[in-house]
């Protein structure tokens, strides 16, 4: 079949021809010398994308069979979409079509009339040079399997769990120890405006109780390969070492945090037998024993509480310790009536509207607060200088320091199973800091409470909330899943397996063919930015739709 | 020989998500931009390698503009 | 159609536009309601946002293309929820979707309309920084972009005058003043409250001079001046549109005593404003002037060392609210408390007050039709560790529920659809 393009151009009312000469237009690209081997037909429309002219267009390509389809418009951000579904209700392929912008770059950014028509004409040569290269693309369809997969039983794991698990979808929740609840179940009580700690052990129960969670103890995750629908997985027993294989359609990382040890601070000496400690250990000797002592049993007549330690070395605010602080402060308070406490802080964090009321009410109680610029610590002697810059000595009968909240080792070893990248502070690295918060730069991984960064209780529950709306949104039971056409493909014969390709790309979409020696790309992972293609020393990568050939037609005619 | 004014042939290579929407803002808001640009639409700026540099300075530009 | 299949977003932030996306994905129909002519939100009002200083109208331009584009979301701007009946599974909702007076499907957002248009009005919008007519869109890059006319002012659909001059101008015939105000009868299975924020009126803070002093600016104002799309492109020069600040003082925690809580994110935004003050104003001495700071997520802290580091000089006031700015010829002189409650005097040009974040206009009555709770400070109370509200199947996202910034916001909405398609599983 011989070529036949399809140009047209919209006038877009006044917006293109008042500032192009379209007949101009029509005249020299109707003549051009090097298509007329082709069959050009070159019409103008009123509006192209009104409903009257999508229908002209639908029956242009209908009735002159066209085999190409290039429409000068206006920017593809405001149309491409609406072009290629009118080639979708034809006989032609949507990616034998490209669109011109000659309105926001052409008409109306040069005020010569005459500039702007040849800049117009040059835009649209590329454009028939370009869609003669294009190839027509096919949409592809996947099976994808429901299920979830939830690593770690805390307050997000649970919380996850539960949002998810249904008749047509199962979760499988692996905690690495042998009880559900995470850190929060060492907890005495919550913040006042945070969940119950009834509410905890109903969800643990609730999970335990629901038929469509089965619940892996004691177990971590040995292996995973695959993409969003489509996960192979195989978990392990810590302590029997024995293996299970499953196959999940999404995976929430909900692995928690651990406290940093404020013993590697220089400023901060101690030992275990010194009345020092941490907040965590405060709320778990409360909840063991019931009452709050110093080691020797006896009551504490004077405290101190140091916020911020390690928050310098950490390099960021765990938000979360000035209230939870004050909670162990309000513990003594009730349990020790007159006991002196001092607060020693940088600053205070209180980003939630009820926190300052929560603050000023310790306030109110007598306790002492004091901003610091420096604080260092050798077994219960607290040294430091205040804002004035006096330095002050005390000793108080027991402290309690708030260390930073840090990653776990699982969030190195769960990236490099996953392959998603960790956020220079060790937590796990979202999609996009601001508008994709519980994804990850892999479709179909999902991240949630304290392993993504420091959050409090509510927090770790709405996110795990997220994380199950994301899951919903994507892996509808019995729904297949299309991936993007526009990807990158690997010509084999010219890989040389150098793997720079595996490197560079930011999505995991390739991975290595061992046996062939050659790199393989994910389609289904793959989002099409070309990184890979640009960076392919031998020329073995391709990007569909964007290849070097189409781009050159471009270059080419821009430069003429 | 007679005397023309230089005009700069540049091919601007943007990124859809960024840059190529920025210039398309600028036209949006009517910005006299120079007839010099020529702009070339791709995914990702990264996309961009030395090969489509040469060949487009091969091709006689006098600058190229990589923006993303 | 079964309400079960339909959802109602109030609001077009970046927390509705979230949810509406989503909800749209999962095959649900849902209907995004906001009271502006635009979508977008309060986002698209600040240049860049922290704390990757990525440009925040490239990264939700193309969020508002897709709700636009998406034929499982029916956009309904100028328009108000009017009233709530049925429970959840099953609301009754009515709608008046105001007339725009310009015929959307019919306007290209050419924009030849308004420079005829005879009549002037504050562009709140811009934080009243300029001007706009009586038919406008609010700033370049309004989507849809489409403009509508402001009946109250419009000298035509107000009868004071037969002016057509805008009609005259369009040759699409866009321009429609027969428009009514329609009312709308919808089922909706749930309901997500979405309605963002509003700030502090910062001439209630007395003494710092706001709208006495032409110096002192609120964020809002400078987040515009600060903008390539904003009434100055991107310019920074002082209200009289000449003089450029040498000495810039930025005041934290403005208002959090009147109204009795942290703002969330007001520390970390202004650590921005060095940043790019330093760019645009070569040689600008920046003070920020700070009782605490506070920076709720891993990656804030590191943006605010880096400005301390080398781009602004920050001064601890013991007590923030004794903090006093009065005129001094043509520069503002700011009295405070130090660290060591000394009393400090700075002389400035320019002061911008990070101002305090409150619930946004107008919900009062939105919850009391909607029959859900307020908390003390006039939120929306939400359950603790959810997104519920005090009523079965009406959920609430982002800023409508306290001060927090766009990660927390988009966390909510997604949390939000989490529950909703839950809930319509069962």
């Amino acid at each position: 079949m011989s070529d036949k393009i399809g140009i047209y151009v919209c006038e877009c009312g006044p917006n293109i021809s008042g500032r192009v000469d379209i007949d101009r237009i029509i005249a020299e690209i109707s003549n051009l010398e090097e298509f007329s081997d082709k069959e050009l037909i070159v019409k103008p429309h009123k509006l192209l994308c009104s409903v009257g002219g999508k229908a002209f267009l639908e029956e242009e390509i209908k009735n002159n069979e066209l085999t190409h389809l290039v429409c000068a418009a206006c920017s593809p951000r405001d149309h491409d979409t609406t072009f290629i579904n009118v080639c979708k209700k034809t006989q032609l392929n949507p990616y034998m079509y490209t669109i011109v912008n000659i309105r926001e770059q052409c008409a109306w950014i040069i005020p010569d009339k005459e500039k702007a028509t040849d800049k117009a004409i040059q835009y649209i040569r590329g454009g028939i040079d370009r869609v003669l290269y294009q190839e027509p693309l096919f949409e592809k369809q996947l099976e994808s399997n429901p299920d979830v997969l939830i690593i770690g039983g805390g307050m997000a794991g649970l919380t996850a769990a539960l949002v998810l698990a249904g008749k047509s979808r199962n979760v499988y929740l692996i905690e690495k120890t042998s009880i559900l609840g995470g850190k929060a179940a060492l907890f005495s009580e919550f913040l006042p405006h945070q969940s119950d700690i009834a509410d905890l052990k109903n969800k643990i129960k609730e999970v335990e109780n629901n038929q469509y969670i089965r619940i892996f103890r004691n177990t971590e995750l040995e292996k995973i390969v695959g993409f969003l629908g489509n996960f192979e997985i195989v978990l392990k027993q810590n302590q029997t070492g024995d293996t299970t294989d499953l196959l999940a359609g999404a995976v929430i990382l909900a692995n928690g945090y651990e406290l940093m040890d404020a013993r590697e601070l220089d400023n901060f000496k101690y030992t275990d037998a010194d009345n020092v400690f941490t907040g965590l250990e405060i709320e778990e000797m409360l909840t063991s024993q019931g009452k709050i002592t110093l080691r020797s049993g006896e009551k504490p007549r004077s405290a101190a509480l140091i916020h911020c330690v390690g928050r310098k070395e950490a390099g960021y605010c765990s938000q979360v310790c000035c209230n939870y602080l004050l909670k162990t402060a309000g513990y003594l308070l009730k349990q020790v009536p007159g006991i002196e406490i001092i607060d020693l802080h940088q600053d205070l964090c209180q980003p939630h509207t009820e926190d300052q009321a929560y603050f000023e009410s310790f306030k109110e109680k007598g306790m002492q607060f004091c901003r610091v610029q420096e604080v260092a610590l050798d077994g219960n002697k607290i040294e430091y200088v205040n804002m004035a810059g006096e330095k002050k000595e005390i000793a108080p009968d027991m402290v309690i320091i708030a260390p930073a909240m840090k990653a776990t080792a699982s969030n190195e070893a769960l990236s490099a199973l996953t392959s998603i990248d960790l956020h220079e502070t060790g937590f796990f690295q979202e999609a996009h800091i601001k508008i994709n918060p519980v994804s990850t730069k892999t479709d179909g991984i999902f991240i949630a409470g304290a392993s993504r960064g420091p959050c409090d209780i509510s927090e770790a529950m709405i996110q795990a909330q997220a994380a199950g709306g994301k899951i919903l949104t994507q892996l509808i039971p019995g729904e297949k899943i299309i991936p993007e056409v526009k990807v990158s493909e690997i010509l084999e014969a010219y890989c040389t397996g150098c793997k720079t390709c595996l490197d560079v790309c930011a999505y995991g979409a390739i991975y290595f063919d061992n046996e062939r020696g050659i790199s393989v790309v994910n389609e289904a992972i793959c989002r099409g930015c070309g990184n890979c293609v640009g960076s392919c020393p031998s020329g073995a990568l391709r990007s569909r739709h964007f290849t070097n050939l189409q781009l050159y037609q471009q270059v080419k005619e821009a430069l003429r | 020989m007679e005397e023309r004014e230089f005009q700069p042939r540049i091919v601007g290579f943007l990124c859809n998500w960024c840059t190529y929407a920025a210039a398309d803002m600028a036209g949006a808001s009517k910005k006299e931009i120079s007839a010099s640009l020529n702009v070339v639409r791709v995914m990702c700026s990264s996309r961009i390698d030395h090969n489509l540099l040469l060949t487009t300075y091969f091709n006689g530009a006098d600058g190229i503009l990589v923006a993303g | 159609m079964n309400p079960s299949d339909k959802i109602l977003v109030i609001g077009s932030g970046i927390a509705g536009m979230e949810a509406s996306l989503m909800l749209s994905k999962a095959g649900k129909k849902v209907y995004l309601v906001e009271r502006l002519p635009l979508i977008g939100g309060n986002v698209i009002k600040t240049g860049e946002s922290f704390p990757n200083m990525d440009c925040s109208t490239c990264l939700v331009a193309p969020i508002q293309q897709l709700i636009l584009q998406d034929k499982n979301i029916t956009v309904l701007t100028v328009s108000k929820v009017e009233k709530v009946i049925g429970k959840a599974g099953n609301f009754g909702v009515s709608l008046t979707k105001k007339a725009r007076y310009v015929n959307i499907a019919a306007c290209l957002g050419c924009g030849m309309c308004y420079p005829v248009c005879p009549v002037s009005q504050p562009n709140f919008w811009e934080q009243g920084l300029v001007e706009k007519k009586a038919i406008y869109v609010e700033c370049a890059g309004s989507l849809p972009n489409v403009p509508v006319i402001d009946p109250s002012l419009c000298l035509r659909l107000n009868g004071s005058e037969e002016c057509n001059l805008c009609a005259e101008t369009c040759i699409f015939g866009a321009i429609d003043f027969s428009e009514k105000d329609e009312l709308l009868e919808e089922n909706f299975a749930a309901i997500i409250v979405a309605t963002g924020f509003s700030t502090l009126d910062a001439r209630i803070i007395k003494n710092l001079g706001y709208g006495k002093f032409a110096g002192v600016y609120t964020a809002y104002e400078i987040e515009r001046l600060l903008a390539s799309n904003g009434p100055t492109e991107g310019v920074i020069k002082m209200r009289d549109g000449e003089r450029i600040p040498e000495k810039i003082a930025i005041i934290h925690c403005a208002g959090r005593k009147e109204v009795g809580y942290c703002s969330n994110v007001c520390c970390s935004y202004p650590s921005r404003y060095a940043h790019f003050l330093t760019e645009k104003v070569p040689g600008v001495k920046i003070f920020d002037i700070y009782g605490d700071l506070c920076f709720p997520d891993k990656a804030y802290q590191k943006l605010n060392y880096e400005t301390r580091k080398e781009k602004a000089e920050y001064l601890f006031s013991a007590d923030l609210e004794k903090l006093e700015i009065s005129e001094e010829s043509d520069k503002l002189k700011i009295k405070y408390p130090d660290a060591g409650n000394q009393h400090k005097e700075l002389l400035v040009d320019m002061a911008i007050l990070a101002v305090a974040i409150t619930p946004p206009a107008g919900l009062e009555d939105l919850t009391e039709l909607l029959e859900i709770e307020r908390d003390k400070y006039g939120f929306v109370k939400a359950e603790t560790g959810s997104v519920n509200t005090t009523r079965d199947g009406i959920y609430v996202a982002g800023c409508a529920t306290g001060p927090r910034d766009i990660q927390s916001s988009v966390l909510q909405s997604e949390a939000a659809v989490g529950q909703i398609l839950r809930f319509l599983q069962d």
